[in-house]
């Protein structure tokens, strides 16, 4: 869909203006201190101090050490997976909120709002009493005769961490694809059906493509949420379901080695900075309007 | 004969539409019902099924100094850590907007880290900072901590409200005569309000929740999710789980009340 | 217009000195005319813009003197910090840490600046000390110190070329927990974390120093299961990949273990004695063992920052946690096993059975305490690959 693009302006002064507080406060609280932190990937620990002599030996480490890339690649996975559960759930939340609720649109934002102001903890504990063993939907299940033996592998595993995560990220996908669907004119949407198209091939052509900045600004929320976070996986997952993030953490612990967990940082930055080019060059972080 | 074909067609579409978003309003409740549940649980673990149920800790919660001070604290930081958010996304989205420069990409980059890299990481890394420099902890530090992840949070959101404003609105004003401080006040502004508060909403709900970079930036005040944490290693206070629901319920009557009265003074007017 | 100053001490309601009042007595002052407008801005100018923003957002900012710590959970209990407060006109600000990493973590990125002092267990303080952030302990100062039993008073993990760092006050095994509903007899060995008949309902601590308790599986035993060869590391790992498809979760707060023992996702592990506690609160039936091999176990000190602004102050809180207050009412709270002789000599006698007292010569022998790994992170590594891989 093609829209006349109004030139950018180039008059600087504005912009300087408009950026030089965020980008001062990032560099100075953010940047420096991370950048400090990463170049101990060049370093290497000789107890109880850091041995400042420039190495590669922490890259050695990640390259040689199956247990890492395998980490890396099971985070990823699961990123990919919350980012797209969360798509799948947030997409008629959010079309209903944009589109369909004409009155009291303040409440209903907040109704998608609410449950994450019980707390991220004890959300998480409750998913575990959720899908124990002998938890509640093995209850239900049991007791609606759909399955007459109770069901473990939800808890413990892979689903219980996506399950979770889905949950609690979900409102970070629903808020910007409402804001997003709430400007698509609905002239566009009764061309669409004037024109012959059904439900599913307007929303196809139509609402898909106007939506990308808002799919582009939650996906990327939600997939960095996810390879960041460490707590979920460790409190719901089983045996060799751990993330990326726990690893990397348990480098600034009593470990103490800086050099390992710097250089551990170092993929995790590569992602997102290719997903951030992938987008790009997709056209998804483009204006929709002029 | 399109007319009446297109009809099923639109009523299915809208079926499927309010079943699907009945089930996913069913997925989010869910674990705040089993919350709910458990506050009235008599035992101190949850266990299922419920022995039996009391009300005990919402008397105990409601006299628990540490849980109520977390509250008040959590929300006061959530609260600044959301405004400042504000301020600095709602700045940088329009800068990648309305301008043309290198980098975009960079900054957008640069606003994610922090959420994409472990906790650990940006509180170790914020608190060798402030050591070095002499910043002493304190609540401030917790809300500078905050701001610098919640930024992102308001920038996707408002950059992908703005993609969809025509550059032009702003530039109509300003052939108006108005100064782009106006033009941006009467006309952007309002345009982008829905996805400021929006980013809002979710800058205050992740500062809210925010447990190892908070761990690390403290003074001597504990947030909620602090004092969660702390309780976790020895067992459960069930008070929390009131606590959790009391938090709720408060917000839902603030949100109802606001409502009505900006409902009443918009029709008053 | 200015108002004259009542001739009221000026000394007494000079900037300097409103500063260090409570706002409440400085704006009672200033209705009932004892001070002025004037004065209340000198003294906030006085104290700084910077203080002032503190005191309206921090609670604490005004007692004469503050101790900072971060401890385990339970360790600053109002029972007996509350006494000790009142007793020393002082405020004790805590954080309480999820693991022994966020500790580590926050005293060595802050270079102790952050903390007066840390209840360490065993394997942290050869590192606080090693980074050159520990006090020394001047004992002459412990009123409680002669007290202690003799294996408290200078044990290896907080002696330090012959100069002691901290003050033991508390000391626990991790123990073989088992769920006695579901067993018909009780498990003896640590074997019986790897046994196949518990398929799927098998948990473990989730914490790289727990290689050292399945270090006492191996054969031969090692003299010490913290120092450990990298065939003998090779040896542990193998067991815990052995037991990997067996467990059901690795826990990481006794919450989840109790809550995993009750709702019968797990029928044994090792654990401690409080979790089984809060198991038997519920109506459980938990069953603890010290199996045949021996256990691992932890000894908490009170150590101090060598940057703590408050050197004596701190010393006097570590006093009062190993004086008669603070040790009984750790086994009021907590229900640790103490290190005071004469504060277990007054309790009554089966709790001090319950909480090993009675022997403790012989029962803090049993355990081998956390120590000081030289190559934690390669254990950390080991650790991982084992159970995440």
């Amino acid at each position: 869909m093609s829209t006349a693009r109004v030139a950018l302006r180039s008059n600087r002064r504005p912009l300087l203006l408009l950026l030089i507080l965020p980008v001062a406060w990032m560099t100075v609280f953010y940047l420096i201190p991370i950048g400090v932190l990463l170049t101990h990937a060049l370093f290497s620990v000789k107890y109880p101090k850091i041995d400042h002599h420039l190495t590669l030996v922490n890259f050695q480490t990640f390259v040689d050490t199956e247990l890492y890339i395998r980490v890396l690649v099971r985070t990823v996975v699961m990123a990919v997976g919350v980012t797209l559960c969360d798509l799948l759930l947030a997409f008629p939340v959010a079309f209903w909120l944009a589109r369909r609720v004409r009155r009291n649109r303040e409440i209903a934002l907040f109704l998608v709002i609410f449950p994450l102001w019980s707390s991220y903890l004890i959300r998480i504990f409750a998913w575990k009493t959720l899908l124990g063993t002998s938890g509640i939907l093995n209850s239900f299940l049991q007791w609606a005769h759909v399955t007459n033996a109770p069901i473990s592998f939800l808890l413990y595993s892979k689903w219980s961490i996506l399950i979770a995560l889905t949950h609690i990220w979900l409102p970070f996908m629903i808020l910007p694809l409402y804001t997003v669907l709430d400007r698509i004119p609905e002239s566009l949407l009764e061309a669409a059906n004037d024109l012959g198209a059904g439900s599913v091939a307007a929303f196809r052509t139509v609402v898909l493509p106007l939506a990308k900045p808002g799919i582009v600004a939650g996906g990327l929320t939600t997939f960095s949420l996810t390879m960041g976070d460490y707590i979920a996986p460790t409190l719901l997952g089983g045996p060799g379901d751990q993330m990326i993030g726990k690893l990397i953490a348990d480098q600034f612990g009593v470990a103490n080695n800086w050099p390992l967990g710097a250089m551990l940082i170092i993929p995790v930055l590569l992602i997102i900075s290719t997903i951030l080019l992938l987008a790009n060059r997709a056209g998804a972080m483009e204006r929709t309007a002029g | 004969m399109i007319a009446v074909s297109a009809q099923p067609r639109r009523s299915l579409g809208r079926t499927a539409l309010n079943a699907s978003v009945c089930l996913v309003f069913l997925f989010l409740y869910l674990p705040l019902a089993v919350i709910v549940l458990y506050s009235f649980s008599a035992e101190k673990v949850n266990v299922w099924p419920i022995g039996s149920y009391t009300t005990h800790w919402y008397h105990v919660m409601w006299h628990d100094p540490e849980v109520r001070k977390g509250i008040m604290l959590s929300v006061r930081i959530g609260l600044s850590a959301a405004g400042l958010a504000i301020l600095l996304g709602t700045l940088t989205a329009l800068a990648i907007d309305r301008y043309a420069f290198r980098g975009k990409a960079l900054l957008r980059f640069c606003a994610v880290l922090p959420i994409t890299l472990p906790g650990i990481v940006t509180g170790v890394a914020m608190l060798s900072f402030f050591s070095v420099t002499g910043f002493e902890l304190s609540n401030r530090t917790i809300i500078i901590g905050h701001t610098t992840f919640c930024i992102t949070l308001v920038l996707n959101s408002v950059v992908a409200r703005l993609a969809q404003i025509p550059r032009n609105l702003g530039e109509a004003a300003a052939d108006l005569g108005a100064s782009p401080l106006r033009a941006f006040w009467t006309v952007t502004f309002p345009l982008t309000l829905p996805a400021i508060i929006a980013g809002g909403l979710l800058a205050f709900t992740l500062s809210f929740d925010e447990i190892v970079v908070t761990l690390f930036l403290k003074g001597r005040d504990a947030t909620l999710p602090l004092v969660i944490w702390a309780r976790l290693r020895r067992g459960f206070s069930p008070d929390i789980n009131a606590a959790a629901c009391m938090i709720v319920g408060v917000s839902f009557i603030a949100v109802m009340i606001a409502t009505v009265i900006t409902r009443s003074s918009r029709s008053a007017q | 217009m200015a108002i004259d100053r009542p001739v009221a001490d000026p000394v007494g309601n000079s900037p300097e000195a409103l500063a260090k009042l409570p706002p409440e007595t400085v704006f009672a002052r200033l209705r009932n005319g004892e001070i002025t407008r004037r004065d209340v801005f000198k003294a906030m100018s006085a104290l700084g813009l910077a203080s002032f923003g503190a005191r309206v957002f921090d609670q604490n900012a005004l007692a004469a003197d503050e101790l900072k710590m971060i401890i385990w959970e339970g360790y600053a209990d109002d029972t007996y910090r509350v006494p000790f407060e009142q007793a020393n006109n002082c405020t004790v600000s805590y954080t309480e840490a999820g693991t022994g990493d966020e500790m580590f973590a926050q005293m060595e990125t802050s270079g102790g600046k952050n903390y007066d002092m840390v209840s360490a267990s065993s394997d942290l303080p050869k590192r606080l000390y090693d980074a050159g952030l520990l006090a020394e302990i001047d004992t002459s100062k412990l009123t409680n110190y002669a007290n202690l039993w003799d294996q408290f008073k200078t044990p290896d993990y907080i002696t330090f070329d012959s100069k002691l760092y901290g003050v033991n006050f508390a000391w626990g095994p991790t123990l073989l927990l088992s769920n006695g509903d579901e067993m018909t007899t009780a498990p003896t060995s640590w074997n019986a974390l790897l046994d196949e008949q518990y398929k799927g309902k098998i948990s473990t601590w989730n914490y790289p120093l727990q290689i050292a308790q399945y270090a006492l599986l191996l054969d031969p035993v090692p003299d010490d299961p913290y120092v450990l060869d990298d065939d003998q590391l090779a040896a542990v790992k193998d067991i815990l990949v052995k037991q990997r498809p067996l467990v059901r979760l690795y826990w990481n707060t006794g919450l989840e273990l109790a809550q995993a023992m009750l709702n019968k996702e797990v029928v044994i592990s090792d654990g401690w004695s409080w979790i089984s506690q809060q198991i038997r609160a519920e109506k459980g039936n938990p069953v603890e063992t010290i199996p045949t091999e021996g256990v691992t176990g932890w000894s908490d000190s009170w150590v101090i920052s060598k940057a703590a602004k408050n050197y004596d102050l701190a010393l006097k809180w570590a006093d009062w946690m190993i004086g008669p207050e603070g040790q009984v009412g750790l086994t009021e709270v907590m229900g640790y096993s103490i290190t005071n002789k004469i504060a277990a000599a007054s309790l009554p006698q089966d709790r001090q059975e319950q909480l090993r007292l009675t022997n403790v010569t012989d029962e803090y022998a049993k355990i081998k305490m956390w120590k000081f790994v030289a190559n934690y992170d390669k254990w950390v590594q080991v650790w991982n690959e084992a159970t995440q891989g």
